[in-house]
């Protein structure tokens, strides 16, 4: 049973990591990946996207900028939400595991890129060598592996920790799981000052407060609050486009009268 | 605005190319990031455009060099490339200087990766997994069908990008980073991204304050006193409290613990709780 669990988790959690990369998609689809864990796991999918819910919730705003990844949103979430499935847990006990997963498994992607960066000088080589063949050849088994160690992550933790684990949870004191139940709901502050961060300019102040005002005062919903993002957003492009014009406009006409002036002289 | 007329071929090669790069993300290296990836993607690219043996390796090697976009943009990168290296062979040898293949990728790299993370990473993911997460949250299922839509804004700059960028050439594109465009559409949609976020921080982040007193006989909650002075007060001065640390180059893990660490220290003091 254990061991039918270990090599399906790792599965998913190969099939996650390939759609990491592909494409970009699964930014956008995590909860994909949960039914399908519910759903070779033979669990509930409604109770897999309650955990779900609950670690992605955790992660939000945490985003993948250029190479640099601060947490491995995809192997903490397809684990914790494994692990409290095959355990019956509930979502704090999700969340509890994702985190910590989630920033131990950044090493794997560290151990993966520096073997990819010292076949750079192989690839040169096959490229002065004019062999298209091992060309491909290496960049097939570089992602042949980059999906094994996925695989092997999750099935060595599946086999190996869920016995640990369980026993681990079963000792976790009641006004323990409160306390992380509390902080799991505070952890979305963190993405949301890390994408903050990102795009931060003292000019967007106004923005910010009114859609914070909205949600909080006329509690509009987050598609609501989205649409009149996009107003803003459309109203600061026109003024802007309307402004450079203007300068170039402007610019154009003073060279033209510096040209005269000089002629004058 | 001239008009190329698209032959069969080209169609062809634009074809394989939008599947091509849909790997773009895989295999990054720490000293040239994406090159490898941009040459795996165009090898049959330039097989296909490069007849001459020798022209096609040169392409391949001078296209190894570093190169780090975010890769839904890339389809216009890629379109520009395609029409640059299709001149280059047309070209009588030795008089197209390929430096300005190099010279493109370079400029428009930042540009692209500046407007893409802040729209696919920033904005469009945080909207999407905001409604993803309200349904998964009553364990709807119909969270299935939400990438239909999240993915097309995704699959539809790398198709449509791909095909501007080969159509209107270096120009247009390198005129619209020269004149400011692109920053002002960056502007654009990080001011979504920042009122979204304002929003969010009201509506996803929870500080449930449960403490309750009893002063002269009249019964003190504090929640209800916060939220008297400013609903949701307490997760906006947590979100500004992480973003400042952060701003202060605080790393994101220390951030992090810090917040678990409040959370459990708010709780054992009997202030929050669930």
């Amino acid at each position: 049973m254990l061991l039918y669990q270990a090599v399906v988790v790792g599965l998913v959690l190969a099939f996650s990591k390939w759609l990491n990369a592909y494409g970009s998609f699964l930014q956008l689809m995590p909860f994909f990946s949960y039914i399908v864990l519910a759903l070779v796991l033979g669990k509930s999918p409604s109770q897999a996207l309650i955990l779900g819910a609950a670690v992605e919730l955790a992660f939000y705003g945490v985003m993948q900028i250029g190479a640099v990844l601060p947490q491995d949103t995809a192997v903490g979430g397809v684990l914790g939400v494994a692990f409290a499935l095959i355990l019956n847990q509930k979502p704090a006990v999700a969340v509890a595991l994702a985190v910590p997963i989630s920033m131990l498994a950044v090493i794997v992607w560290n151990l993966l890129k520096f073997w990819f960066t010292a076949n750079v000088e192989v690839f040169d080589r096959y490229i002065d060598q004019r062999n298209l063949k091992k060309f491909n050849r290496l960049w097939w088994l570089q992602i042949a592996v980059y999906l094994l160690a996925y695989f092997a992550l999750a099935f060595i933790a599946i086999l190996l920790g869920t016995k640990g684990i369980n026993a681990f949870v079963n000792a976790i004191p009641k006004p323990f799981l409160t306390g992380l139940t509390v902080a799991a709901g505070m952890l979305p502050a963190v993405g949301m000052g890390m994408l903050l961060k990102f795009v931060w300019n003292i000019e967007f102040l106004p923005f910010f407060i009114a859609g914070f005002a909205m949600a909080a005062y006329l509690q509009l919903p987050i598609m609501a609050v989205s649409i009149f993002g996009v107003v803003f957003g459309l109203m600061m492009f026109f003024i802007d486009r309307h402004i450079n014009e203007v300068k170039q406009a402007k610019g154009t006409a003073s060279t033209g009268n510096d040209e005269e002036d000089f002629f004058n002289d | 605005m001239t008009k190329i007329e698209m032959t069969a071929q080209d169609k062809k090669l634009t074809k394989r190319m939008f599947w091509r790069n849909m790997f773009l993300g895989f295999n990054m290296s720490y000293t040239r990031q994406q090159g490898v990836a941009w040459d795996w993607v165009h090898a049959p690219i330039y097989r296909e455009i490069y007849k001459d043996d020798d022209q096609f390796w040169e392409a391949m090697k001078r296209n190894m060099e570093f190169y780090n976009i975010t890769p839904n943009m890339n389809g216009m990168v890629s379109g520009l490339a395609l029409s640059m290296e299709e001149e280059n062979a047309k070209a009588p040898k030795g008089t197209f200087d390929t430096a300005g293949i190099s010279g493109m990728k370079i400029g428009l790299m930042g540009p692209m990766a500046g407007i893409g993370d802040t729209f696919f990473s920033g904005v469009w993911a945080l909207i999407i997994m905001g409604i993803a997460i309200s349904f998964a949250k009553q364990g709807n299922l119909i969270v299935a069908a939400l990438p239909l839509i999240a993915l097309i804004p995704n699959l539809l700059v790398r198709y449509y990008g791909q095909k501007f960028g080969y159509k209107l050439g270096t120009k247009y594109i390198q005129k619209a980073v020269e004149n400011g465009v692109m920053a002002m559409f960056t502007k654009a949609a990080s001011i979504v991204g920042v009122t979204v976020v304002g929003g969010m921080i009201a509506t996803l982040v929870k500080v449930p304050v449960i403490f309750k007193t009893k002063i002269n006989g009249t019964v003190f909650e504090l929640q209800k006193v916060l939220d008297q002075i400013l609903p949701n007060m307490l997760p906006l001065l947590l979100a500004v409290g992480c973003f400042v640390l952060l701003r202060k180059n605080v790393s994101p893990v220390k951030v992090l613990l810090g917040v678990v660490v409040l959370g459990f220290a708010l709780t054992f003091l009997g202030i929050t709780g669930a």
